[in-house]
């Protein structure tokens, strides 16, 4: 008698658990996501919105944790192209048939990012790139991890050379105060440069080739797309050791 | 009538017959050419090309071949120059291309002579394919693309196999083991 109203009540627990799981599911719909982006211009929102349907039709898929993160981008600070990157590089991952879970989590690190100020761009694209090189998702993952912590070092690394970011319509009362644009776009392209670098397979221990690397990419985009003053302003103050201390760092720290 | 005056008349007749003819003589040069011109058949302008060429159908093919590479050289030239000549160094402005800058037609080339289908995917697609068209099957496979100042990465796709070096970039990054090619749009390089 008693170990039958224990395997009652065990059957009531898991009835119980798997309503829970369905309605938790049916809380979330394709109307959720479509409501929430409808709050931006996107230019993708149909083929973003088909892939987060396409997911929600898959078991394990974190939908809850989905609209989280699209209800975080949609309010956070950034451009729209970047935050449409962001569930871009989430569509990408469940058009290729892979869990997405991970993605979803690499998109809050983003997110995170780019609400800090931080240009992510480059990083969405790199990672679109690895996804037409077909590699393995793990490696995707980490790589935009380790994109992230070169983007913070980067940054760190020109706050310490007082080389500052101005923000929106403040006076620029010393020449290492950049307006955001030109600051950012320092950022992205020497962070992109150290990133390739590492990938390439170069040395973090060879600061003067990184260096060297890292100054002709900035010159070659003298004048149109970064100020030559700007070029000048690295090169006078970023070293070879430097460079090292950003890319070991990028490459010892415990990725997010 | 007497010998004298017979000749005197008859003189005068062929006198009078030679001054009438001649007012008809003028221009006949021209009214022959003209009416020989009504005659023959009318050249088309690949007939009147084909007699500027060689009398005989090698020397024809021959002189063909001397225009075709002759031409090919000057297209190598031209597009040549036009890429060299996106990368020169412009005048510095005073607010970089952060703001606005006007698009440049940038031209990707690859040549896959067997290919049934060639496109180019970089970062400025977001690595989606971007078709590139050999309109004359001559195994050149092109696209103009319209970029903003920058560096683009970017590689081929070639029947579904990527091909990530190419020789007009200016560099290649790798990565995953493979290589991609490198563009700088706009720009400096000539030292800040």
């Amino acid at each position: 008698m008693k170990e039958n109203s224990r395997r009652i009540g065990c059957l009531f627990v898991l009835i119980g658990l798997l309503s829970l799981s369905t309605i938790g599911s049916a809380q979330v719909s394709i109307d959720h996501f479509s409501l929430a982006l409808s709050a931006l211009p996107l230019t993708s929102e149909d083929r973003i919105l088909a892939a987060i349907g396409a997911g929600l039709s898959q078991d394990g898929f974190p939908a809850a944790r989905m609209l989280q993160l699209t209800q975080q981008i949609v309010t956070i600070p950034g451009s729209v192209e970047e935050k449409e990157g962001i569930l871009i590089l989430i569509a990408r991952t469940i058009e290729e048939g892979l869990p997405a879970d991970g993605m979803i989590e690499k998109g809050f690190a983003l997110a995170s990012a780019l609400g800090e100020g931080l240009p992510i761009k480059a990083i969405i694209q790199e990672t679109l790139k690895w996804f037409t090189q077909r590699a393995p998702l793990s490696s995707i993952e980490y790589g935009i991890s380790r994109r992230l912590l070169l983007l913070r070092a980067v940054r760190d690394l020109l706050f310490e050379k007082e080389i500052f970011s101005l923000p929106p319509g403040a006076p620029q009362t010393v020449p290492t105060a950049l307006p955001e644009p030109r600051f950012n776009e320092l950022l992205l392209q020497i962070s992109d440069e150290v990133g390739d670098y590492l990938d390439g397979g170069g040395s973090p221990f060879e600061g003067e080739v990184l260096r060297t690397q890292v100054i002709n990419r900035l010159t070659r985009l003298r004048g149109e797309v970064i100020l030559g003053s700007d070029v000048t302003l690295i090169r006078d103050n970023i070293t070879a050791s430097d460079l090292t201390r950003v890319a070991l760092a990028a490459l010892s720290q415990p990725t997010e | 009538m007497v010998k004298g005056e017979f000749d005197e008349l008859l003189r005068d007749a062929l006198h009078n017959e030679v001054k009438d003819a001649a007012g008809s003589l003028q221009g006949l040069e021209a009214r022959i050419a003209s009416e020989l011109e009504g005659r023959l058949p009318r050249l088309r302008p690949s007939d009147r090309f084909r007699q500027l060429l060689a009398p005989t159908r090698a020397g024809r093919i021959g002189q063909l071949a001397v225009i075709g590479a002759t031409a090919a050289a000057f297209l190598f030239l031209g597009v040549f120059i036009a890429h060299r000549t996106s990368l020169l160094p412009g005048p510095e402005r005073l607010s970089p291309s952060l703001s606005a800058s006007a698009n440049r037609e940038v031209l990707f080339v690859v040549p896959a002579l067997d290919a049934k289908q060639v496109a180019v995917v970089g970062d400025f697609n977001g690595w989606e394919a971007t078709p590139l068209s050999d309109d004359n099957h001559d195994g050149i496979w092109t696209a103009n693309i319209p970029l903003s100042p920058g560096r683009y990465e970017y590689a081929f796709i070639i029947d579904g196999r990527w091909w990530g070096q190419d020789p007009l970039a200016d560099e290649y990054v790798s990565s995953f083991g493979q290589y991609s090619s490198v563009r700088y749009v706009g720009g400096g390089g000539d030292g800040a």
